[in-house]
């Protein structure tokens, strides 16, 4: 099936053709650069830094990060197309496919539960009242903090994959 | 070839990107984090100035240019790295050029910004709109960054199959 794939019209000519392929890759950088710059401000913000910008409103900038993460998807899946044989056996490329799963996954639950419009994240709340949710600081955070690692670690075995 | 070239090729820097092999993939990776980190945050202070997101208040938002700067400079440093790793092959691509000149235009728009328009930031609080010329600028500014990180794509691509 791999080898149908990469074996496609729309394969065979992105290989050949002389914009389609760094086209291609120019999108997917842009994409990254928007999807994980945007995450790493937002999940800095989660951790504390730059307390002076109102968390909740940041919310919004999530769309700017769904955007590129469908452009990345799409971009991605194009030229997986390309190789798909190689990719698919590359350990690399299947590790950097679950890192981007885990950071989607941390993305989703930050802007839920954290960013939500209902969120007591930074909320006064009455001693004794705080649980241990998406919402109580340690947890927030140390998602956050996994997420920077994780979206780093995944531009860093997109990158490896060029090598192999 | 030019002297300039010759001497970045033959420097330290030239010689530990040519001679330690996980050298250059890393410093790949790094350029990659620094393009995310400048673009990441100068396209959130852009795209707030032109009216998105307007819940947040430009202000505050000028408290990250530092993550930025960071970026830049790690971009700066693993740029020159890999251009001492073979400076001939770099210098006669048009992309390549074409991205130096992108990102000096890009500095100077970001200059004007700095002269103009740092001044007023606090005045835009939340749901208030940035001047004209503050939105001139930050689309400039978009204009110009993703035109770098085009530039940069195709230096790979530009038949010499050196690169």
């Amino acid at each position: 099936m791999l080898e149908a794939l990469q074996n496609t019209a729309f394969s065979q000519w992105l290989l050949v053709s002389e914009y389609g392929y760094p086209i291609l890759l120019t999108l997917h950088s842009l994409g990254l650069a928007m999807l994980v710059g945007v995450l790493i401000v937002i999940d800095l913000r989660v951790l504390g830094f730059v307390r002076s910008i109102p968390l909740l409103p940041m919310k919004r900038l999530m769309m700017i990060v769904w955007i590129a993460f469908a452009v990345n998807a799409t971009s991605g899946t194009m030229l997986f197309a390309a190789d798909a044989v190689k990719f698919a056996s590359s350990p690399t490329f299947l590790l950097k496919l679950s890192s981007i799963a885990v950071g989607v996954v941390l993305a989703a639950l930050l802007s839920k539960s954290t960013l939500a419009t209902n969120s007591t994240y930074e909320r006064e709340v009455a001693p004794g009242a705080a649980r241990i949710t998406l919402q109580s600081p340690i947890v927030a955070k140390s998602l956050a903090a996994l997420s920077i690692v994780i979206w780093i670690a995944a531009i860093g075995l997109g990158r490896y994959m060029a090598y192999e | 070839m030019h002297p300039i070239l010759d001497w970045l090729h033959d420097s330290w820097l030239g010689h530990i990107m040519r001679d330690v092999p996980w050298l250059f993939p890393t410093c790949e990776g790094l350029h990659f984090v620094g393009m995310a980190l400048l673009l990441g945050t100068i396209g959130i202070i852009d795209l707030r100035i032109l009216g998105f997101a307007k819940g947040l208040p430009i202000g505050p938002l000028h408290r990250l240019l530092p993550l930025a700067f960071f970026g830049f400079a790690l971009n700066v440093a693993t740029g020159i790295a890999f251009v001492c790793s073979d400076p001939d092959s770099y210098w006669i691509v048009p992309a390549f050029r074409f991205k130096l000149l992108l990102i000096l235009l890009a500095g100077a728009n970001a200059i004007w910004f700095w002269v103009s328009i740092l001044k007023h930031v606090d005045e835009w609080g939340p749901d208030v709109d940035a001047s004209r010329l503050a939105k001139v600028i930050s689309a400039a500014s978009l204009l110009f960054w993703t035109g770098v990180v085009t530039a940069g794509r195709f230096i790979a691509f530009a038949g010499t199959g050196t690169l």
